[in-house]
């Protein structure tokens, strides 16, 4: 008769929540298309991933249309890079975890409301959040006290935190609501004139790139400095811009894992990008005769302020 | 006056088109290349330009059109209106409703759309973007962006094409300028460059036209310079071969003047000395003619008053002295002939027969003339002529048989013992000619080398020795040579001393045409006949005749064989000889010899035995002389009388001939007993010479005074031979012969012509009336018994022959003695004037032809009488009228005058 302890012993391991910190843990990337982008975060994810929770034999990378020809079930965890992807798996149903990483908080918000919230689903956005755009503004434009940006039906969530982080830097907002139909152009005339800086957020109902450049062209007729979203827009004439590149969504995301890994914690929900990275446009700096520190040394502030140090 | 074609043009033409053409050429090209590009390229610079102002409007524009802010359109057009060739700018929303005009002054914006003088460059204005997200998230379609709005702007052409012009105009001004540059450029060079060699060319023709002193400037550099130079030092080489060939020249003239009168002064000579040669020929010939009837007249005199003196002694020893003056005249008479005949040949006087003749015939005469003397040394005479000899040919048998005398009496002359055997062969035979080659070989005392270097030069002898022993001229040789090289032949001896020599000459006849047969050759074709000989040549001789008879023939050189082949072929049997000849060596003709042989061969055989000896004379052994069946013949025979004798034995004809000695008054008087002689002429003294010798002969003659009752005394009686005068009235001889010739039963009979026409052609002509030989007037009696013997086939030769015979016909040697017999001179004091009248009426009426027959006949009468003065003159009248020259009245006169002179000589008939 086996030894009750061996007994006890055995359905312990079974019962306890034991971490799967073990080479066992299959994961599945998906990615929405073979390109640059997507290639650079599935990489950067593998090679973030812990390896003693999982093992290298474990983690597939599939292109979209191949993983839904597969024949093998699928692995415990399903990472999807890209909307196309995010779209079509969180619409299937499975027991595996499915984590929807490089996906915008449009996106987010409208796969989850179209679909019913799957169990097991996360997000990692590419979205920055509020107080960090804020922040940026605080260190570059320290008198600037009226924030306009232009808003449509996406990026209404973030105005309330937008608004409450704003006040706490003595930042008045200022925003305009944009619809389809409505003519842009006096919209961007509007807030130009009535705006010290000017938040450009990835909203394309609100701001589509026609209209962006007509945004930065305005807004640069009226000497007033523009903050994206995207190294793009930095380039194209914003004064400054936080974005998270791939690498550091594919890292995130290995995070994400790696936390599911040890604790088997596996939060639902859309979670912001914690890496970013910063982008400054000195020849706007200098048109605007805006004094601005040196890159490195303004997302090293940035990056202290979010209690990380250099943590690009 | 058309333009001359592009090889045809001057240097300098040609220079400055090469410098033009090809820089017209590529102007004109690179001009064409150039306008057309810079004309596209206007009009695609403008078109470039409009796409570029309106390019850079677009973006600039999209920011009105989006905003609605039509001061910056104006602004933007008015900014593009400053660009040159804009004349108007619209601005268009995206309903291509027009939101902004505007334009230059003195536009027509009605028109401008339509006019072609405008550049329409319309632009759509899209909603440009900006790169707002680094990477895409989801990918999709890419759409072109939006159109918000139209750009048109419009450009004039005006300034376009003025530009145009002033470029097409400036090309064209360039291009032209570029070729009249390259033009004037060419027409230097092209001068710079034809000049100076325009100038050679005319240098060379002003030397070419003599002008030597020219010379070019040598200002040229390079290769014109070297040109120049070169040409002026080939202007002074020329120059100065000029003046040098003239020197040369001129000298060269006055030397060919100065040689062309010298030569026309040794023409003058020449001719001169050619004329003074001729008349010394003339001269040498008539000297020689003269001098030939004027020294054999009086040897010939010498011999026949000998020959008659020995005809009526009976003294041994005064016989035998008139033998030696007669043997001493003749051979004085020789030495004569040979001189004469010598000096004939120097003169180039002698001419060759062309007459058909019977090579054996020829050489049968020879050597039964020299039979006697062979026969006498003791020594064996042979005469082969091979079979394959044609013997019907055309030559001058006259001077084959005096050369092969010549040979044959060296020969015998100077063989002491042995014999001498003559042999005919074919050297080589064509279709229409032969070339014999005569051979003469003898065992006589031969000769070296030396001795035969100078053999055949006249006047030389092998040895003065052989001179004093043997005698000669040494002119025979040279004589012989000199015939035979005009018979196209060539001659030379092969000689051994002490063994014995071979005198061979070559020559060449034609072959006759129709060969004469004898109808006697047919009466023995295939009796078998058994010759015996122990001379090899002599027995093949002697077959060779038999076999052309076509005998069936056997023969041997051993009597044993002899006698064994008779008794196997028995009388009785069909084998059996109808004939036996036998040739006897000089032992085998010993009496005692002889009998025992013939008694030998009776055992065997019994038919007639015919036996050839060497002798002239020979008496046969008395038990032989009743034999019937035996007959003898000296050897070597004639065909023609081996013949007779053979059918004498074989009793065909009836006519046996038994050999007995003959006294000379039974030779002379039995000769031509029993032939018939037909003697036509007109001359009494010519007939009654002639009627007299033959009747004296024992010939029975029957004469006829013209041609006419010649023919008609033929037709009357049967004849053996007919001596017809050629120059007779009514029908003269040749017409007689020819009238004659058309009887039946007459071509056995020969004609022979008495006549003192000797040249070529007209024997000619008697051969061809059917004449068979010519007995040349003055008849010698010599020349009758040769001609009687050789045509009517009996044996005339007198014992004594002459060592050779002279055909000469200037010999005038006449057979009577000089004075006038007395019985003749009444006819010959009528027969003078009558031929004188006949020639004077001739002279007188201008019958050229009656005169030159009565002068000939004139000429016979002198010459029968040797009437030297008479015959000289006759003589020269009738070669000049044979020349074709006329006798004046002067010649007519000296004939006359000579005459009467000959017959005031003569004692009138009283």
């Amino acid at each position: 008769m086996p030894c009750p302890a061996l007994i006890l012993l055995v359905l312990l391991v079974l019962w306890l929540p034991l971490p799967v910190a073990s080479a066992s843990l299959t994961l599945d990337i998906v990615l929405s298309a073979r390109s640059a982008p997507y290639l650079e975060a599935a990489r950067a994810l593998r090679h973030n991933l812990a390896p003693e929770l999982f093992a290298e034999q474990g983690v597939k990378t599939w292109l979209l249309e191949d993983w839904l020809a597969r024949r093998q079930p699928p692995a415990g965890v399903v990472v999807t890079l890209g909307t196309r992807a995010a779209h079509r798996l969180v619409s299937l149903a499975g027991e595996y975890k499915l984590l929807s990483s490089m996906i915008t908080a449009s996106t987010y918000h409208l796969m989850a409301g179209s679909t019913p919230i799957r169990r097991h689903w996360a997000a990692i956005v590419l979205d920055q959040p509020a107080y960090r755009y804020v922040r940026l503004i605080a260190e570059l434009l320290p008198e600037a006290r009226r924030l306009g940006l232009l808003y449509g039906d996406d990026s209404r969530r973030l105005l309330g935190s937008l608004d409450a982080v704003g006040k706490e830097h003595r930042l008045t907002l200022q925003m305009i609501h944009v619809q389809p139909d409505d003519n842009v152009a006096k919209a961007i005339k509007r807030l130009v004139r009535d705006s010290d800086v000017i938040l450009a957020l990835p909203d394309p109902l609100a701001l589509s790139p026609q209209n962006a450049k007509w945004l930065l062209y305005m807004a640069y007729q009226r000497g007033i400095p523009v903050i994206g979203y995207s190294h793009a827009l930095a380039k194209a004439g914003a004064l400054a811009a936080l974005y998270t590149t791939p690498q550091q969504i594919g890292r995130e995301t290995a995070e994400f894992l790696n936390r599911y890994g040890e604790d088997g914690s596996f939060p639902a929900g859309m979670h912001t990008a914690r890496y970013f990275k910063l982008a400054l446009n000195p020849w706007v700096a200098r048109s605007l005769h805006i004094n601005v520190p040196e890159e490195k040394e303004l997302s090293r502030r940035l990056h202290r302020q979010e209690g990380r140090h250099g943590a690009e | 006056m058309g333009l001359s074609k592009p090889w045809q043009w001057g240097i300098r033409a040609r220079l400055i088109m090469l410098a033009v053409l090809p820089v017209a050429l590529v102007a004109l090209g690179l001009g064409y290349y150039l306008i057309s590009s810079r004309l596209s390229e206007l009009e695609h610079g403008l078109q470039q330009r409009g796409d570029a102002i309106a390019k850079g409007l677009v973006p600039a524009v999209e920011f009105g059109l989006f905003s609605g802010d039509l001061s910056m359109l104006r602004s933007l057009a008015a900014s593009a209106l400053a660009e040159p060739d804009v004349v108007a700018v619209d601005f268009l929303d995206q309903d291509q409703e027009l939101v902004w005009h505007s334009h230059v002054e003195g536009f027509s914006q009605v028109e401008s759309v339509r006019d072609d003088g405008k550049l329409v460059v319309t632009l759509p204005v899209r909603r440009g973007e900006v790169t707002m997200a680094d990477f895409e998230l989801q990918p999709g379609e890419r759409r072109l962006p939006e159109v918000i709005g139209w750009v048109r702007l419009i450009l004039s052409k005006e300034m376009m094409y003025e530009r145009r012009r002033q470029m097409i105009v400036n090309s064209l001004l360039w291009i032209l300028a570029g070729l009249l540059t390259s033009l004037l450029v060419a027409l230097r060079m092209g001068n710079r460059v034809a000049t100076p060699i325009i100038e050679l060319t005319h240098m060379v023709e002003r030397l070419g036209q003599g002008k030597m002193g020219e010379r070019v400037p040598e200002d040229g550099g390079g290769e014109l310079g070297s040109l120049q130079q070169g040409v002026n030092r080939m202007a002074d080489a020329l120059h100065e071969a000029h003046c040098s060939l003239h020197q040369r020249i001129e000298k060269a003239t006055q030397e060919l003047q100065d040689t062309v009168a010298e030569l026309e002064r040794k023409n003058r000579e020449l001719e001169a000395a050619r004329m003074q040669a001729l008349h010394a020929s003339q001269a040498k010939t008539d000297f020689l003619a003269k001098m030939s009837h004027e020294i054999r007249t009086p040897v010939n005199a010498v011999i026949g008053f000998s020959r008659l003196l020995q005809q009526s002694l009976s003294d041994p020893e005064q016989l035998e002295h008139v033998r030696t003056i007669n043997q001493a005249a003749s051979q004085l008479l020789c030495i004569i002939n040979d001189i004469l005949n010598f000096s004939r040949l120097e003169l180039g006087n002698v001419k060759l027969e062309a007459i058909p003749f019977d090579i054996r015939d020829c050489l049968e005469d020879v050597i039964t003339m020299f039979r006697p003397m062979v026969h006498e040394k003791g020594l064996e005479l042979v005469l082969l002529v091979h079979s394959d000899v044609p013997v019907n040919l055309v030559g001058d048998p006259t001077r084959i048989s005096q050369v092969l005398s010549n040979l044959v009496n060296n020969a015998v002359k100077f063989t002491q013992r042995g014999g001498v055997t003559i042999q005919v062969l074919v050297e080589r035979e064509q279709a229409e000619s032969v070339f014999l080659r005569i051979e003469v070989t003898d065992t006589g005392i031969g000769m070296s080398e030396q001795d035969k270097s100078d053999l055949f030069t006249a006047f030389s002898q092998a040895d003065s020795s052989i001179n004093r022993r043997f005698g000669g001229t040494g002119l025979g040789l040279s004589i012989a040579k000199k015939l035979v090289e005009l018979m196209d032949g060539e001659i030379d001896v092969e000689s051994t001393p002490d063994v014995g020599s071979t005198f061979w000459f070559t020559l060449r006849c034609r072959k006759q045409s129709a060969i004469r047969q004898n109808h006697r050759d047919a009466v023995f074709v295939g009796e078998k006949v058994l010759v015996y000989d122990s001379h090899p040549l002599a027995r093949r001789a002697l077959r060779n005749i038999l076999l052309n008879w076509r005998m069936q023939v056997y023969n041997s050189g051993d009597l044993e064989r002899v006698k064994q082949v008779l008794g196997e072929r028995k009388e009785s049997s069909g084998e059996a000889f109808k004939l036996l000849l036998l040739g006897l060596s000089q032992d085998e003709m010993r009496p005692g010899i002889l009998l025992g042989i013939i008694a030998d061969l009776r055992q065997h055989y019994k038919g007639p035995i015919l036996l050839l000896i060497n002798a002239e004379d020979y008496d046969l052994p008395e038990p032989l002389k009743g034999d019937a069946g035996i007959d003898c013949i000296a050897k070597p025979t004639r065909r023609d009388t081996l013949q007779r004798h053979m059918l004498g034995l074989l009793s065909r004809e009836g006519v046996t001939e038994v050999c007995l000695p003959e006294t000379a008054e039974q030779l002379r008087t039995q000769r031509l007993r029993g032939l018939q002689v037909l003697l036509a002429d007109d001359n009494e003294f010519n007939l009654t010479l002639v009627r007299t010798l033959l009747e004296q002969a024992g010939a029975m003659v029957v004469e006829a005074r013209n041609g006419e009752e010649a023919v008609a005394r033929f037709s009357e009686a049967r004849f053996d031979l007919v001596l017809m005068d050629i120059h007779m009235p009514v029908v003269d001889g040749i017409e007689a012969a020819r009238r004659i010739r058309m009887q039946a039963g007459s071509r056995m009979v020969p004609i022979i012509a008495l006549t003192a026409d000797v040249f070529a052609d007209q024997q000619r002509s008697l051969r061809q009336a059917g004449l068979d030989d010519c007995l040349f007037k003055p008849i010698t009696e010599e020349a009758l018994w040769q001609i009687v013997e050789r045509w009517a086939g009996t044996k005339l030769a007198p014992r004594d022959m002459p060592r050779r015979r002279s055909n000469d016909h200037t010999s005038t040697t006449s057979v009577v003695a000089a004075d006038i017999p007395p019985q003749l001179r009444p006819k010959l004091y009528a027969e003078l004037p009558r031929h004188l009248d006949y020639i004077n009426r001739a002279h007188n009426q201008a019958d050229r032809d009656a005169l030159r027959e009565h002068i000939h006949k004139l000429h016979g009468v002198a010459g029968y009488f040797k009437l030297s003065d008479l015959l000289g003159i006759t003589r020269e009248l009738e070669r000049r009228l044979a020349d074709g020259q006329s006798l004046d009245d002067e010649s007519i006169h000296e004939l006359n005058r000579s005459v009467e002179q000959l017959l005031v000589s003569l004692d009138p008939p009283t």
